[in-house]
C-alpha cells in the first residue's frame, strides 16, 4: 500500500466500512433466511450481497437449476471445485475478477468488481453459500414435514368417510346368524363389510387413503339402488365401473343374497373364493365368475343360487387372511391360503367358533392387508 | 459548497465509520465525543446542517442534546439507537428527532436516512 498517512487512514476506514457493511448484511441475512419459505427467498440475498461487495452480476444455482438470470460464459462453467476460481476474460465479457463458491447442492458466484475481491468478499460469499446450503436444506425438511402432515391430513379424512359409510354393527338378514370382523391394516381400510336388505356385500378397494374412502362411501351408496336390478353386477358396474377406470382403481366383490328360506344368490367379481361348509362338513368352494369392477365391465354378470340347509356355513372373507405370510421352514415365504381356510371350515359347525379359530390361527402370520372375515350360518326360516 | 454534518458519538470507530462515508458522500463532517462537547462545535458552527448522536454517552447524552438543540431551535438530529430498543426510540421522536437509524446500520442505511436531510 502506498500513499499519505491520510490515504492509509482512507483506506483503513473503507475497509472497516465494508467490514461493517458485511456484517450488518449478514446479520440480516440469518434472520431473513431463518424466515424464508421458499428457495427464490435466497436470490434477493444473493443480490443484495452483490451491492454490499460492489460487484456487477450475481448467480445462484441450486440442484442444477439457475434461479438467477445468468451470462452464458458462467453457464458453461462447471459447479467449482475450489472456494474461488479466476475465468480468463471473454471477448467483450465481464471483467475477469470472479468469486464463486460451491455448496452441497449448488454454487454460488459474484463477478464484474472493479477491482479485485477482497479476503472480506470471499469470507462474505463463503458465509452465505454457508447460509444458503443451511436454509435450503431446512426448506427441504419443512417441505417434508408438509408433505406429512398433508398425508396425515388426508388419511384423517379418509378415515373420518370411511368411519361415516362403514356401519358399526351388520344388519343380519332374518334366519342367519353372523359373526364378523373388520379390520384395516392403518387408521382407513379398502375393506368393506355391509349388509344391503337381504344382500350380505363384502369388498376389497384397491388403493387406500381418501380415493378408496371415497369410492366405499360410493359404493355404499350405490347398493340400496344396485340390490333393486335382478343382475347386481350389472347395476355397479354401470354406476361405478367409469369412475373406476378414470381413477385407475378396482375392487374384488362377493355379494351373497341371503334369503329366509336359505336360497342364496350369489355374485363374485373377482373376490377369494366363498366357502360353503355343508352338513356333512364337505367344504365347496365358490370361485369368482366375473372380473373386479373397474377392471372388464361386462353387458352381463353371472347370478348363481344355491340353497343352505339350517346350521350349514358361509365363510366370506378377503385376502387379508388368505394371503396373511410367514417365513416357511425352508426360508420361503408361505401365505396362509385358502386351502387352511377350508380346512378350519370343515372342521367347525358353530359360525362364532369358526370365527374365532380363524382370528386366533392368523395371529401366527403377519396381515398387512385390511382383515376382513365374516361366518354367516343358515338357522332355519324362521318367522318374522 | 459541502454541507456540514456533526457526528457525536463516545464511540471513536463509531464517529470516524460515519465521518468517513459521509465525507465520502459529500458532507463536511465535525465530529464530538460528547453532547456536551457537541454544543460548543454547533456555537462556533453556525453551518451545521444536521446532527446524527449516539444516545449513551457521558457528561451529557444524546436525550439532553436533542432538547437542547430543539431548545434553540437548532438543526435537525438523527438518533442512533440499538435494535430492540423501542422505547428510546419512541421517546427520542417524542424529543423531536428527525429519525431513527437503527444500530447496526450499513453505509446504505447511514445514507438513505441522511440523504433527505441534505443535498446529496
Amino acid at each position: 500500500m502506498t500513499g499519505t498517512p491520510d490515504d492509509l487512514v482512507a483506506s483503513t476506514m473503507t475497509a472497516l466500512a465494508d467490514a461493517y457493511d458485511q456484517v450488518v448484511f449478514l446479520e440480516r441475512a440469518v434472520r431473513r433466511a431463518v424466515g424464508a419459505t421458499h428457495t427464490a427467498d435466497l436470490v434477493s440475498l444473493v443480490e443484495e450481497a452483490q451491492d454490499v461487495m460492489g460487484a456487477r452480476g450475481s448467480a445462484l444455482t441450486v440442484g442444477g437449476t439457475w434461479l438467477t438470470r445468468v451470462p452464458h460464459w458462467l453457464r458453461a462453467q462447471p459447479r467449482p471445485d475450489a472456494r474461488t476460481f479466476t475465468l480468463s476474460r471473454p471477448t467483450g465479457g465481464e471483467p475477469p475478477h470472479l468469486v464463486a463458491v460451491p455448496f452441497e447442492h449448488g454454487w454460488v458466484a459474484f463477478w464484474g468488481k472493479p477491482t479485485p475481491f477482497t479476503a472480506g468478499d470471499v469470507r462474505l460469499a463463503e458465509t452465505l453459500a454457508h447460509l444458503i446450503a443451511s436454509t435450503e436444506e431446512a426448506l427441504e425438511a419443512r417441505a417434508e414435514r408438509l408433505r406429512a402432515e398433508v398425508e396425515a391430513h388426508d388419511r384423517r379424512t379418509a378415515a373420518h368417510v370411511w368411519r361415516q359409510v362403514i356401519p358399526s354393527t351388520l344388519k343380519v338378514p332374518r334366519g342367519y346368524a353372523v359373526a364378523s370382523t373388520l379390520k384395516p391394516a392403518r387408521d382407513v381400510g379398502g375393506d368393506l363389510l355391509v349388509t344391503q336388505g337381504e344382500w350380505l356385500v363384502i369388498a376389497d378397494v384397491s388403493g387406500k387413503g381418501v380415493p378408496a374412502a371415497l369410492f366405499t362411501g360410493m359404493l355404499v351408496s350405490t347398493l340400496p339402488l344396485a340390490v333393486e336390478h335382478a343382475d347386481l353386477g350389472a347395476a355397479l358396474a354401470r354406476a361405478l365401473h367409469p369412475y373406476l377406470e378414470e381413477v385407475g382403481m378396482f375392487t374384488t366383490l362377493a355379494a351373497l343374497k341371503l334369503c329366509p328360506d336359505g336360497r342364496v344368490q350369489y355374485v363374485n367379481l373377482g373376490h377369494p373364493p366363498v366357502l360353503v361348509r355343508h352338513e356333512d362338513g364337505e367344504v365347496r368352494a365358490l370361485p369368482a365368475h366375473a372380473p373386479p369392477l373397474g377392471t372388464f365391465a361386462l353387458d352381463r354378470y353371472p347370478v348363481s343360487e344355491f340353497r343352505l340347509r339350517p346350521g350349514e356355513l358361509l365363510c366370506v372373507y378377503t385376502d387379508g387372511l388368505s394371503e396373511a405370510e410367514r417365513n416357511a421352514p425352508d426360508g420361503e415365504r408361505e401365505l396362509f391360503g385358502v386351502h387352511r381356510i377350508e380346512a378350519h371350515v370343515a372342521e367347525h359347525t358353530e359360525p362364532g367358533e369358526l370365527h374365532r379359530v380363524l382370528t386366533d390361527a392368523v395371529r401366527a402370520w403377519e396381515v398387512t392387508d385390511d382383515f376382513t372375515l365374516a361366518v354367516v350360518q343358515y338357522l332355519g326360516d324362521l318367522p318374522s | 459548497m459541502t454541507q456540514a454534518v456533526l457526528v457525536v458519538d463516545d464511540e471513536p470507530v463509531i464517529r470516524h465509520l460515519i465521518e468517513h462515508v459521509l465525507a465520502r458522500a459529500g458532507c463536511t463532517v465535525v465530529t464530538a465525543g460528547d453532547g456536551e462537547a457537541a454544543l460548543g462545535v454547533l456555537d462556533e458552527r453556525p453551518d451545521v446542517r444536521l446532527i446524527i448522536s449516539d444516545l449513551g454517552m457521558p457528561v451529557l447524552d444524546g436525550f439532553a442534546l436533542l432538547e437542547r438543540v430543539r431548545e434553540r431551535s437548532g438543526p435537525p438530529v438523527l438518533i442512533l439507537t440499538s435494535r430492540g430498543d423501542e422505547d428510546d426510540e419512541r421517546r427520542a421522536r417524542a424529543l423531536g428527532a428527525a429519525d431513527v437509524i437503527t444500530k447496526p446500520f450499513s453505509r446504505q442505511d447511514l445514507l438513505r436516512v441522511v440523504r433527505p436531510h441534505l443535498e446529496l
